[in-house]
């Protein structure tokens, strides 16, 4: 999957799509934030969507992190803007994550848009791509469900994990800065979320595709 | 793996890194070997892959919106720990310090607030005699007045048998108030609380033989009417004691009374001055030795004043006709009889100042009310048919009282009692000197006699029963002490000091046993006026020490409160 990538040696330019709002990190190098927003976007949005397993939710995070990273650019020591924007977005995530176990809440609306249903959010993944075959866009779908259920029954740490590394293919050492935590403990992390999702698939073996599922 | 002979499987962290791909070739090279010959080991691989590539496989979710700015933010308002207290900053543009600031400066303003207000009164440990009697004063003034009102109505009711019929405005109603303002006022001034000794004394420095300069002196300082009326209002004492409904109830007749005793004072201070010039003649050293009559005299007895003309020797029986209208039988008596009855003492250095002897000022203004009757009708002649003045002889020991507001006592008196005819033509004068109850610097100085009680000042008032509020009493006290029912007003204001009914009663029966086991027992039962009682203090200390606890238990309080809201924002 192609994602767009920010060039921090890029001069800021006229931005055409968005106002261009200028920044400057400790170093005093000037970036264009509206640019950052755009490349880095789409990744922390479905990073916040898995954290908190909800869209509206990851939104408003999402709107949060962007805002305080716009503030706290100063900050910034311009060594990896991907990895200290995700922090942010983590970060945040975990914040709701705390309020939501302090006050719980139970939405009047259903959690999750009914992918059947004509109002749900037209995703991607929704739609049959052009080279696989109905059959394997419906496993596709079921193993998305399954797996974001198994995601959601790992502890925060390890899912957080197996979403920076296996879901947006962080490197561990990025992982480990995002998480800020050692790469010890972070290869800790994803081997135990990886078994605990893979006890998780094993218990849900018919519901998965043949060719995840395990020969007896 | 093959560890000294023996296959050991693979550990989970040892294929997750080998899903990952973070192994070195040696590492991948030693996995890879345990992996050809281990089954188990290869299907645990599998299912690693699997789980990794089911991971990988999740499908990216598509941005609902663009989350790209339009405009830059606003700058952050401060830290969001700090919310609460942002919040207040705004409200009231404080500085966003640590919340235990606020709450100790607030603790510390209450602190402040309370120690103010608590030394508005004087400080309950203190003991200054300023914030004692000052605290003496508020709690007795008003119930204090309004009691001596009362009192002086019941002593002027006590003291109707010898006024009433020369003095029809001194009447009482049929419904037992003392009603009309003259009366009232009277009573309410008359606070002659003549002393024993002082009496005595004066009536042996006052010389008979030299009346007649006196009444020489005494004309040509006759006060005028015109100064009268601009004399001083009311003395000190009772300015100080007075409530504003106290003294809104006076009727204006009291200040030019008040005036006129003050002028006859001066009046006075010259026949003394006058009077202590004179020579001395023998008969002053048996006047001298003479044992007093005075102080035999019981308390609220009727004394018979014996006319000089018919006791001239009678040396003994002097000081008993002098201690309360020896002068004022002066224009009565012819001046030749005067001067040869009466004796000439020298002034003694143990006599008081007219300062000090002001006290009997009642019996001076009773002179010269007798004065202006001027000669009888005989001209001159000697008055034998003078009738036996009498006067009550109070409880002595009692402190003296400033000349003015004794002397308004028997200046208040209405002039159809001077002169007053007998049925056989002759003048009768009464008398009544009854003393009132000590308010304000003098109960503050905390004598003895400050525990008498206005009953236990004559035989009559003792024997009369302690006369209940009136109805109109109660109904002014409560009109002076808003904050307190009638119950409370009447119950208080049974005695000046604001002693209970119990007090009083026994003050009342020790007295009627005897003067002097009557200011035993009041001595032994009074509470030292000095300090406040034990129990107060510690009630006003408890007071104090309750309310900073309860002032440091509502800033922690805040504090909790503030706390609490401020995880609730934090985690919001």
């Amino acid at each position: 999957m192609a994602r767009p990538e920010f060039k921090l040696e890029d001069p800021v330019g006229p931005c055409e799509d968005h106002p261009t709002l200028r920044v400057e990190d400790r170093s005093g190098k000037s970036y264009c934030f509206n640019c950052i927003i755009a490349s880095h976007q789409s990744q922390a949005y479905n990073i916040a969507c898995r954290i908190l397993n909800d869209r509206f939710l990851a939104e408003d995070a999402l709107q949060e992190s962007l805002t305080s990273a716009y503030r706290s650019f100063s900050q910034f020591r311009g060594d990896n803007l991907r990895a200290w924007l995700m922090r942010i977005v983590s970060n945040s995530c975990r914040d709701m994550l705390r309020a939501q176990r302090a006050r719980p809440t139970v939405p009047l609306d259903p959690v999750g848009p009914d992918p059947d249903s004509d109002d749900a959010t037209p995703l991607v993944s929704n739609f049959p791509t052009t080279v696989e075959s109905p059959e394997d866009f419906a496993e596709r779908r079921e193993l998305g469900l399954v797996i974001e259920a198994g995601l959601a029954s790992l502890s925060e740490e390890r899912r957080l994990s197996l979403l920076l590394v296996d879901v947006q293919g962080f490197s561990y050492e990025e992982a480990a800065s995002i998480l800020n935590c050692s790469t010890g403990t972070l290869k800790s992390r994803i081997s135990r979320g990886r078994r605990d999702l893979r006890e998780y698939l094993r218990g849900a073996g018919e519901l998965l595709p043949s060719r995840f599922r395990q020969e007896e | 793996m093959w560890i000294f002979g023996k296959h050991r499987h693979l550990s989970d962290v040892q294929l997750s890194d080998y899903v990952s791909g973070r192994l070195s070739d040696s590492e991948k090279a030693r996995l890879q070997r345990g992996l050809d010959s281990c089954e188990y080991c290869r299907q645990e691989l599998l299912t690693w892959e699997t789980t990794s590539a089911a991971l990988r496989a999740l499908p990216e979710l598509e941005l609902p919106r663009s989350f790209v700015m339009l405009e830059a933010p606003a700058p952050a308002q401060g830290r969001r720990q700090g919310a609460g207290f942002n919040a207040m900053a705004g409200l009231g543009r404080l500085p966003s310090l640590s919340p235990w600031v606020y709450a100790g400066a607030a603790s510390l303003a209450a602190l402040a607030g309370a120690l103010i207000v608590t030394t508005q009164g004087g400080l309950p440990w203190s003991g200054t005699e300023e914030g004692l009697m000052s605290d003496a004063a508020t709690k007795q003034a008003p119930v204090a007045v309004a009691r001596q009102m009362d009192s002086g109505a019941e002593s002027l009711k006590a003291s109707q048998p010898h006024i009433v019929p020369a003095s029809p405005q001194i009447a009482a109603s049929p419904a037992g108030e003392v009603e009309g303002s003259d009366e009232r006022v009277s009573a309410m001034v008359a606070r002659s609380m003549v002393t024993r000794e002082a009496a005595s004394r004066r009536a042996q420095a006052v010389p008979q033989d030299m009346s007649k300069e006196a009444s020489a002196i005494r004309e040509k300082a006759e006060p005028e009417p015109e100064a009268l009326s601009k004399a001083a209002p009311l003395p000190k004492a009772q300015m100080a004691t007075a409530t504003p409904q106290a003294m809104a109830a006076l009727p204006p007749a009291a200040v030019p009374a008040s005036a006129e005793a003050l002028a006859e004072v001066e009046v006075e201070v010259e026949v003394q001055k006058a009077d202590s010039e004179a020579p001395q003649s023998a008969e002053v050293a048996a006047a001298r030795e003479a044992p007093a009559v005075v102080p035999q005299a019981e308390p609220g007895t009727i004394v018979p004043v014996v006319p000089e003309a018919a006791e001239e020797s009678d040396v003994a029986a002097r000081p008993s006709s002098g201690y309360a209208l020896d002068a004022a039988q002066a224009p009565t008596v012819a001046p030749a009889a005067r001067d040869s009855a009466a004796p000439a003492v020298p002034e003694n250095p143990s006599v008081p100042s007219v300062r000090d002897v002001t006290g009997d000022a009642g019996t001076t203004s009773a002179f010269e009310h007798r004065g202006e009757t001027g000669p009888p009708a005989d001209g001159g002649k000697e008055t034998s048919q003078v009738q036996t003045p009498t006067v009550e002889v109070q409880e002595s020991g009692i402190a003296e009282v400033e000349a003015p507001a004794a002397m308004q006592r028997a200046d208040t008196l209405p002039p159809q009692q001077e002169g007053i005819e007998g049925e056989d033509g002759t003048e009768v004068v009464q008398v009544s000197v009854t003393p009132e109850p000590m308010l304000g610097e003098q109960a503050a100085e905390g004598t003895a006699e400050e525990e008498k009680v206005p009953g236990d000042t004559g035989s009559e008032a003792n024997a009369r029963e302690p006369t209940p509020p009136l109805p109109g009493n109660v109904a002014r006290l409560a009109r002076a002490t808003p904050m307190m029912t009638p119950e409370a007003v009447s119950k208080l204001a049974v005695s000046p000091q604001g002693e209970m009914a119990e007090q009083a009663e026994e003050k009342r029966r020790a007295a009627a046993t005897g003067p002097g086991a009557g200011e035993t027992g009041s001595q032994g039962e009074s509470h030292s006026p000095q300090g406040p009682a034990p129990k107060e203090t510690v009630f006003r200390f408890v007071w104090v020490v309750g309310g900073l606890l309860t002032l440091v238990a509502l800033a922690l309080g805040g504090y909790l409160v503030y706390r609490a809201n401020r995880s609730r924002i934090s985690t919001n």
